[in-house]
């Protein structure tokens, strides 16, 4: 029986598998979509749609906060700022089978290497990590530290899980979870440690907000405009007069 | 095929580290072959940024360590700053040449 092993996971572990390949296969396939549509503006709601998956895995990972703010920047605002300025220009279809028979050959070999090189540092880091877990089981005391290494999964979902670390009595796992969640925890940090980086960030948000007004803004010569400095300047021309009412100036 | 499921089964940093990589690699891809459409090529990009936070909120959840948190927001908006900047640059450009082919932003050479 092939599906045995299943016996092995707890409904928790097998739950999460699902949902991962579930999303994992969404974006995957939504990013190819992406690079071989024809139309951009399909391209920028598949986009749309592997940020959604990406975000309902930040959240799984239990990074709650950055997965909202993913949905509400890129979903919110920056693919609707996509979709403003795919619909805005007219945009002719660019014939694109001429150009994955050129540049195609060259593409697969960089993404080969680059394939190549980062499943490498993966597959051959791993080994050493379930070395790591054991010694580190041996050296200590209990399952605990063991059961924490080898399968590093922590946030939301993990509250979720059998409660087998609080029997345990590890206080310092119950401390460091549950009390503060995952917003609140950023706050803390991006507020204390990492206070500079992130004003430098808001002045870098800024920065572009006002490059991009600068870039795109321009004076119509045929629209009116109130000029106030010239209107200051008129002196003597300007005067108040009483007009007498319904009869018009 | 049981094999199979038990090398895939707990959900570890290794199955995100491998979805990041994959979608690295097709942000990559899309780079090379949508080399005429400037559009196309910036949500290449976007997909680089996204492989890129993936592999930051997986460490960071694996070490259980929120750095890697801190530095995927500001990957945001770094993201955010650039994918405005360049669609302003397009839009002028757009409006100057009633074109957004990247071979005619050649022409802007020397």
């Amino acid at each position: 029986m092939p599906f045995a092993i299943l016996n092995e996971f707890s409904p928790f572990e097998l739950t999460e598998a699902i949902v991962f390949a579930f999303f994992a296969t969404t974006i995957i396939a939504c990013a190819l979509g992406v690079i071989t549509v024809r139309n951009p503006v399909y391209a920028v709601l598949l986009l749309v749609v592997a940020f959604f998956s990406s975000a309902a895995l930040f959240v799984m990972q239990g990074a709650e906060f950055l997965g909202l703010l993913l949905v509400i920047v890129y979903v919110g605002a920056i693919a609707v700022l996509f979709l403003f300025v795919v619909m805005m220009l007219d945009i002719r279809l660019v014939t694109r089978a001429k150009l994955q028979r050129k540049h195609l050959p060259l593409a697969l070999l960089v993404a080969g290497l680059l394939l190549f090189e980062l499943l490498a540092v993966v597959i051959i880091d791993q080994p050493r990590e379930k070395v790591a877990s054991k010694i580190v089981a041996e050296t200590s005391e209990g399952i605990i530290v063991q059961e924490m290494i080898a399968k590093p999964t922590v946030g939301l979902l993990k509250s979720k899980a059998p409660k087998k670390i609080e029997e345990e009595g590890s206080e310092r796992a119950v401390a460091a979870e549950g009390l503060l969640d995952n917003t609140t925890e950023l706050g803390l940090l991006i507020y204390s440690e990492y206070l500079v980086i992130f004003e430098i960030a808001g002045l870098l948000l800024l920065l572009a907000m006002l490059g991009a007004i600068v870039l795109t803004h321009r004076k119509r010569s045929d629209v009116l405009r109130q000029d106030i400095s010239v209107q200051h300047a008129r002196g003597e021309k300007a005067r108040l007069v009483d007009i007498e009412s319904r009869s018009g100036v | 095929m049981s094999s199979l499921l038990s090398s895939l089964l707990p959900v570890s940093l290794a199955h995100y580290l491998f979805l990041s990589t994959t979608l690295f690699v097709i942000g990559l891809i899309g780079l090379f072959l949508n080399r005429r459409h400037v559009i196309v090529i910036l949500m290449s990009v976007e997909l680089l940024f996204l492989s890129a936070s993936m592999n930051f909120i997986a460490f960071s959840s694996a070490l259980d360590d929120l750095s890697g948190q801190v530095f995927a927001l500001f990957i945001l908006a770094t993201a955010a700053a650039e994918v405005t900047i360049g669609l302003a640059i397009l839009v002028v450009y757009y409006r100057n040449r009633a074109s957004i082919s990247i071979h005619d932003i050649s022409r802007l050479k020397g």
